[in-house]
């Protein structure tokens, strides 16, 4: 009776884990990987901004391209379409301009717009932007996720699928003033009262 | 009787166990979370990034950081801003000299321990800005990188 006793004592020691290497160790990761853990994710926008260049303008001359341009007012938002082989009716056609809704840009007509336009001339990528000076640099960037893509499904782990709408971003401005005259422009950049006049690269990059 | 019952007590031991679940959860965490990244890069404390959901990742380039008091070359203090904003002077010239001069400086270094095999522009500018900042003044430093000759930018922003 006294044997068993003791013999079941010694057992239940024996099952006892000595968990005290193992806590140091983890003592000693968790540390290491909090100083490397991210909380946060960073990515990136790449755009680019209008160069010279001695090359031809960037206006396509296939009729499978068009280049957009997208201004940004303070109170309305406008799509233009350029290309040398279409005709103004048909350039027209695929120009739209909306006022903002609840004091917000109507982001997914313009979306709707940009697709149809994609539909149309698919090898299409590259949008001119010519936001107005004071606009913020969040509501630019939630107009650019509208622009460089577009959500078409999800897939198996709920994630949203993208396609590629206008991934090729330029940034330029416009000339709210009217140069005093040609010769004084120093970076002869304006006519009367128009868009910034400059040959493009696509400088954009994916 | 009783004497035979305080002989069998065991002495008080921690019970680890529950700790021991614990620190194996964190550690899967932080293991699933852990990225190494060849490319490090260091968000300034002083601004906040714009949400996107754009999917581009981080690579290599000149850093330049514009917050609503200051604007740094990778790292270092180049000009100070008054509430986001650069001097008036600074947006009627269309440029700032002082950040041209220096990018000019950065270009020049970087195009020297490129590899001229490389057919990628290595001139590209990682702009990390503060989401309270107008496009005015964006496109100010986007067009003086551009006059140093950087036409080409990655503007950061935090995955939604």
């Amino acid at each position: 009776m006294a044997f068993s006793r003791f013999k079941s004592a010694a057992d239940e020691a024996a099952a006892d884990l000595n968990v005290v290497p193992v806590m140091n160790l983890f003592m000693v990761l968790i540390p290491f990987l909090l100083l490397g853990a991210t909380f946060f994710h960073i990515g990136v926008i790449p755009t680019s901004t209008p160069t010279l260049s001695p090359s031809d303008s960037d206006v396509p001359k296939t009729p499978t391209t068009v280049a957009v341009n997208m201004e940004i007012d303070v109170d309305t938002i406008a799509i233009s379409a350029a290309s040398v082989s279409l005709s103004e009716e048909q350039l027209t056609a695929l120009s739209g301009e909306w006022g903002k809704k609840a004091g917000k840009y109507p982001v997914k007509d313009v979306q709707a717009a940009l697709l149809d336009i994609k539909g149309q001339y698919p090898e299409s990528n590259t949008i001119t932007v010519l936001p107005h000076e004071k606009l913020g640099y969040q509501d630019l960037v939630e107009i650019l996720d509208h622009t460089r893509n577009h959500v078409t499904g999800k897939d198996k782990d709920g994630e949203d699928v993208r396609e590629d709408l206008f991934p090729v971003t330029i940034f330029s401005r416009k000339i709210t003033e009217n140069p005093i005259n040609e010769g004084e422009d120093p970076e002869g950049e304006g006519e009367a009262g128009g868009e910034e006049e400059m040959e493009m690269d696509e400088g954009g990059e994916e | 009787m009783n004497s035979r019952f305080a002989r069998e007590k065991k002495p008080a031991g921690l019970m680890l166990t529950s700790l021991l679940d614990m620190f194996t959860i964190i550690l899967i965490f932080l293991i699933v979370s852990f990225e190494a990244e060849d490319y490090e890069f260091k968000l300034d404390s002083d601004l906040k990034l714009p949400e996107s959901s754009a999917q581009s990742v981080l690579k290599p380039a000149v850093n330049l950081a514009i917050t609503p008091v200051d604007l740094k070359l990778d790292g270092k203090k180049v000009m100070t801003l008054n509430r986001g904003k650069f001097d008036e002077q600074y947006y009627s010239d269309g440029e700032i000299p002082e950040v041209v001069e220096l990018l000019k400086e950065e270009r020049e270094r970087i195009l020297a321990i490129e590899d001229p095999e490389n057919e990628e522009d290595p001139a590209i500018v990682l702009i990390q800005a503060d989401k309270g900042l107008d496009y005015q003044t964006l496109y100010l430093v986007m067009r003086s990188a551009s006059m140093a000759g950087f036409d080409k930018y990655r503007l950061a922003i935090m995955k939604k």
